[in-house]
């Protein structure tokens, strides 16, 4: 196969070499990217604990953290925020781009096309699925947090928030549809690579900006809830709304 | 009995340095020290019986290599018209006898070109008719004919008793390069060739794709391009261009469907761009079709056979009047092979040579055709796996289309001593609604204007139309001048189109098909100027240099009414283009000749991608080839080539989208190879294989799409059987079989190699013919085309796939028809 990463027209003698010596055999050369697959896997971070403390001083002991994830989607496009941009702004030479502050997606490389409800405090990462798709640098993502099946939620949180001297049993839960549009990747899925991949998902960011304090309820299990259409339920939905809950590695 | 001769003329033309034009009448000038071989001993041709009983009539064009002592010591046949008709030309040239040809007055050893016409007798009135006629001039390019020995016709004989023997000179541009094939059309139809876009696959490499429904222009592959419908292959019919420019469904757009493939006499299929005649799409290279009919009379044809099949024509060739003299319309029809392939059409062509003046013809053509066909389109190859989609299937049974053209044409040309010209105006009339859904659910748009609509699923079935009004012509004079013992020509041409279109393209909606969306709307008003030199220098016997250049010039004017919320947005743009082409052609003997040749050709750019002042971006291809010629006697004839092209700008047709997309510089390099073989008189053979390796300069990735090798390979047997109740019984067979190699499609992956089997069967008995054709003998499920893109045709909204899959459309099965074919009178 002819390895030339670039090629120019008075190369001629090469290309006819490499023609000559491709004409007797069945395949010669590629037209670039191969397709691929790989496991998915999700999983909350290593060092997530099950308390920890917010930006609101509270402190949080969650008893589960449950997602439904799927599909996710795989994409050529630079996200808007990733550590490329970062390293832009820490080496200030311009770099042109169209329309800086949209997100384009570009080409869809991979995908898994599964739905599953993830457990983040299990200790092992859960397998979400098989990824297809072609091999290449998966610069961003596109997730689908969505009720599917017997799960009539998206997300759902439940644990015990503690600042001072209140201690607050709450659920939070959402229902609703969530796209989540540009997630940074950044991971070159190369053909034949050992491992999969595995998007980890930081169930602290999403209670965040939460105060405990004011939340609804009790409801018919005690635990009391973001009522929508309050500012928590607001926090509560920027927070997995966040794309900072979300990071990828290959593992 | 065969009484051998009514009238005879003859005409000897020192061809010996001059190939590009036709040349005078026979004089035998002293230029320059040099003298051209004469004629000393003329030997009449026998007409073959059988091609009496047969009636086929025709012209074998020879070369004659005449020694210096003036023996001809080879004849190869030029153009062939059937093995025994060849065979008795070839008998009598050889024993013609030259005053040699004589340099310095030493006699040398030189190359005459000859016509040996095999015209069946008239009755009396006729022959006379023609005997004052081929006094005059004769028609066509290169032809120069000269008033000679004259036979006489058996008083009172009939077609059957009597044989009437002509010969005249004629001149055909030699071949630019040793892939510059003329191929003999008439009556050699390929099995499956009710479509006549598949014509062209008989190029050696060339090879078409069906994927849109016996209708649409074909895919068109040829030495590592995709040609998508046309956008690298140009395509003229008698000097008609068939491309479309910036067609709205793709570039250059060819659809041949309008062309009755009884009445295609030839083909000129050139692979590169060596010639400067070639102009506009000639990026692999172009073919020239020329359109004929042999059998004089009237004849009649009907057929039937898988699928619904069936068709129906008429034929008329005045007697008296030269090939290209015909009439002919015809009904075909079919069911199709699976869903949504049903199909009909209806085509009728005339074309009439009134000879005005000595020298001097005047050829009207004229063409209408109708076809309206249906489309399967894709099926994703996933599903097939699954077991969701047959292989015949279709997702979108509302895909097909209509397609209309119209078109005449009017030439005058003049040939008088070593010079010729020629004028001709053309116009044409066209319409075409295709409506195609590659993607299901993938490109739909959602109007924001209209609440009802808002966030339904429409669909991605696209309705595109196009309607144009294209006036064109062409002109060229060629001389020839000789100098210091060297003979030296000259032509200067130039060719002009106008094209006007409207087009537009909108969404359609899966439930109703009514359009939700308009995507395209655009008037093109497109003008190509083309202005070209060619010239040739034989200095020596063993050597020819050819060489032109090719000045194009192209505007555009493109009015897009909706753009800018209505307000429309005008634009224009202009650009030139230079082409050098050059060939130079070793002649060592032997029957042997090695072309070394360059080229520059290009392709316009696509209308509504323009921007305002653009200077028109050309996509230039620069080609060359490196081949040989090799004819060993009347039984073996070889050529090969290696060739090499490089675009610097090339585009890549989406299927998906239906858009351009630059590809950036590409290169290719790969060779052709063809060979025919005739070991005995009713047997022969043939093969041609093509190997293409093409890339990507940016990256040296192979391109995708493109077909890296073709292979073909026949045999075929001819011969008369017995006399039966005084008609003569002939039969004729043929299988041929095709190879398409694995062709590299994106992300790595490749095609199936494919193989299809088949074969075709005649018994001519007197005026009846009974012919049966099979395509796909194995009855292989074979993939006619395939793609890698996204779609979404189950309307999965929930976890749509938007990874490119594989797509295919289905290869016809197994296909066998049977016609009858009478020849009334």
């Amino acid at each position: 196969m002819p390895g030339a990463n670039r090629y120019r027209s008075h190369n001629l003698v090469l290309l006819s070499f490499f023609s000559l010596t491709c004409l007797f055999q069945t395949s010669c050369g590629d037209t670039g990217e191969q397709r691929t697959s790989f496991k998915m896997a999700v999983s909350a971070p290593d060092d997530m604990g099950t308390d920890f403390e917010n930006d609101l001083g509270w402190k949080v002991v969650l008893d589960s953290a449950s997602v439904v994830i799927g599909p996710i989607y795989f994409f050529s496009g630079e996200p808007l925020f990733s550590m490329s941009r970062l390293l832009d702004w820490l080496d200030p030479i311009p770099t042109a781009f169209a329309h800086p502050g949209h997100y384009v997606a570009g080409e869809a490389l991979g995908q898994v096309l599964d739905q599953a409800r993830i457990d983040l405090l299990s200790e092992m990462p859960q397998v979400l699925g098989t990824a297809t798709g072609v091999t290449g640098l998966y610069n961003s993502a596109r997730v689908y947090l969505k009720p599917a099946g017997d799960d009539t939620y998206s997300v759902l949180v439940t644990g015990t928030a503690t600042k001072d001297q209140d201690h607050v049993s709450f659920k939070g839960e959402l229902d609703v549809e969530i796209k989540l549009e540009g997630l940074p990747c950044g991971i070159h899925v190369e053909p034949g690579k050992a491992g999969g991949m595995v998007m980890f998902v930081d169930p602290r960011i999403w209670l965040k900006r939460v105060d405990f304090s004011t939340l609804a309820g009790p409801d018919q299990d005690g635990y009391m809830f973001f009522e929508k259409g309050t500012s928590n339920h607001s926090a509560f939905s920027r927070g997995v709304d966040n794309a900072g809950a979300f990071s990828f590695s290959w593992k | 009995m065969l009484p051998k001769t009514s009238m005879v003329t003859l005409n000897i033309n020192l061809v010996l340095f001059v190939l590009l034009m036709p040349v005078g009448r026979g004089e035998t000038k002293t230029v320059s020290n040099s003298t051209p071989p004469v004629l000393k001993k003329f030997v009449k041709a026998e007409y073959p019986r059988s091609a009496v009983q047969d009636k086929v009539e025709g012209t074998v064009i020879l070369e004659l290599h005449v020694d210096k002592e003036g023996k001809v010591s080879r004849a190869i046949v030029i153009e062939s018209v059937r093995d025994d008709v060849d065979r008795a030309a070839i008998e009598a040239a050889r024993r013609f006898r030259f005053q040699p040809a004589m340099v310095k007055g030493i006699p040398v050893g030189s190359v005459v070109r000859y016509e040996s016409s095999f015209v069946l007798p008239r009755d009396n009135k006729q022959t006379g008719e023609r005997k004052k006629q081929r006094k005059k001039k004769t028609i066509g390019y290169g032809k120069a004919e000269a008033a000679g020995n004259t036979g006489k016709p058996k008083p009172g004989s009939d077609s059957d008793s009597i044989a009437e023997f002509t010969q005249v000179v004629k001149g055909r541009r030699p071949p630019r390069a040793a892939s510059d094939w003329r191929i003999e059309v008439s009556g050699r139809l390929d099995p499956g060739t009710v479509s006549p876009g598949r014509l062209l696959a008989m190029a050696p490499g060339l090879h078409v794709a069906q994927h849109g429904g016996v209708g649409k222009a074909q895919r068109i592959f040829l030495r590592g391009f995709d040609a998508v419908h046309g956008q690298d292959l140009e395509i003229n019919v008698e000097g008609i261009p068939v491309n479309e420019v910036s067609n709205i469904h793709a570039h250059g757009y060819a659809d041949l469907n309008y062309l009755i493939p009884e009445v295609i006499s030839s083909m000129r299929v050139i692979e590169g761009a060596y010639d400067p005649r070639q102009g506009d799409f000639a990026v692999a290279g172009s073919v020239w079709i020329d359109l004929g009919l042999k059998h004089r009379g009237l004849t009649a044809k009907a057929g039937g056979g898988s699928f619904g099949r069936a068709r129906a024509l008429i034929a008329w060739g005045p007697r008296g009047e030269p090939d290209a003299t015909f009439a002919a319309a015809e009904y075909a029809r079919g069911d199709g092979f699976g869903p949504a392939r049903s199909w009909n059409r209806a085509a009728a062509i005339g074309q009439y040579v009134l000879k005005i003046s000595p020298g001097t013809n005047l050829k009207l053509l004229a063409t209408s055709y109708t076809g309206r066909f249906a489309s399967a389109g894709v099926v994703k190859e996933e599903d097939y796996d699954n077991g969701i989609q047959g292989f015949y299937d279709t997702y979108d049974p509302h895909q097909g289309g209509l397609s209309v053209r119209h078109q005449a044409m009017a030439a005058v040309e003049h040939e008088s001593n070593g010079s010729r010209a020629e004028l001709a105006f053309h116009a044409g009339y066209r319409e075409l609604r295709l409506r195609h859904d590659f993607t299901g659910f993938i490109f739909e748009y959602r109007p924001i204007d209209n609440p009802k609509e808002r966030g339904r699923h429409l669909g991605d079935l696209t309705e595109q139309y196009q309607e144009g009004l294209t006036l064109g012509g062409y002109g060229s004079y060629a001389k020839e001048v000789r100098f210091r013992g060297g003979t030296y020509a000259l032509e200067a041409g130039f060719r002009f189109r106008h094209d006007r279109a409207d087009q537009s393209q909108k969404r359609l909606r899966a439930v109703d098909q009514e359009p939700y969306w308009d995507e395209i709307e655009a008037k093109l008003a497109v003008t190509d100027i083309g202005l070209y030199l060619d010239a040739e220098a034989r200095p020596s016997s063993w050597l020819r240099i050819r060489g032109g250049v090719r000045f194009d010039t192209l505007s555009y004017i493109v009015n897009e009414p909706m753009e800018y919320y209505g307000k429309g947005n005008r634009r224009d743009a202009q650009g030139v283009h230079i082409g050098p082409k050059a060939t130079l052609e070793f002649v060592p003997g032997h029957g042997l000749s090695v072309f070394l040749c360059y080229g520059n050709g290009f392709r316009s750019p696509y209308g509504i991608a323009l921007s305002q002042g653009e200077r028109t971006p050309f996509v230039t291809v620069h080609a060359g080839e490196l081949g040989l010629r090799w004819r060993l006697g009347d039984w073996l004839d070889v050529s090969a080539a290696g060739f090499f092209t490089h675009v610097a700008e090339d585009l890549v047709f989406d299927h998906a989208t239906g858009r351009y997309l630059y590809s950036g510089a590409t290169s290719r390099a790969g060779t052709t190879v063809s060979a025919k073989l005739r070991p005995l008189d009713w047997l022969y053979a043939f093969l041609s294989g093509s190997y293409a390796y093409s890339v990507l300069d940016e990256t040296g990735k192979l391109l995708p799409y493109t077909v890296p090798i073709t292979f073909r390979a026949g045999m075929g047997v001819k011969r008369n059987l017995t006399v039966l109740w005084g008609h003569e019984l002939s039969i004729s067979a043929r299988l041929i079989a095709d190879v398409i190699g694995p062709r590299p499609l994106p992300y790595s992956e490749e095609t199936n190699t494919v193989f299809l089997l088949s074969a075709d069967f005649g018994l001519t008995w007197g005026d009846l013919e009974l012919s049966a054709e099979a395509f796909n003998l194995l009855d292989t499920k074979w993939r006619d085309d395939e793609f890698a893109y996204v779609s979404n045709f189950h309307n999965n909204q929930e976890t749509p796939s938007l990874v490119p899959d594989r797509h295919f459309t289905a290869g016809r099965p197994i296909t066998i028809m049977a016609y009858l074919t009478w020849h009334v009178f």
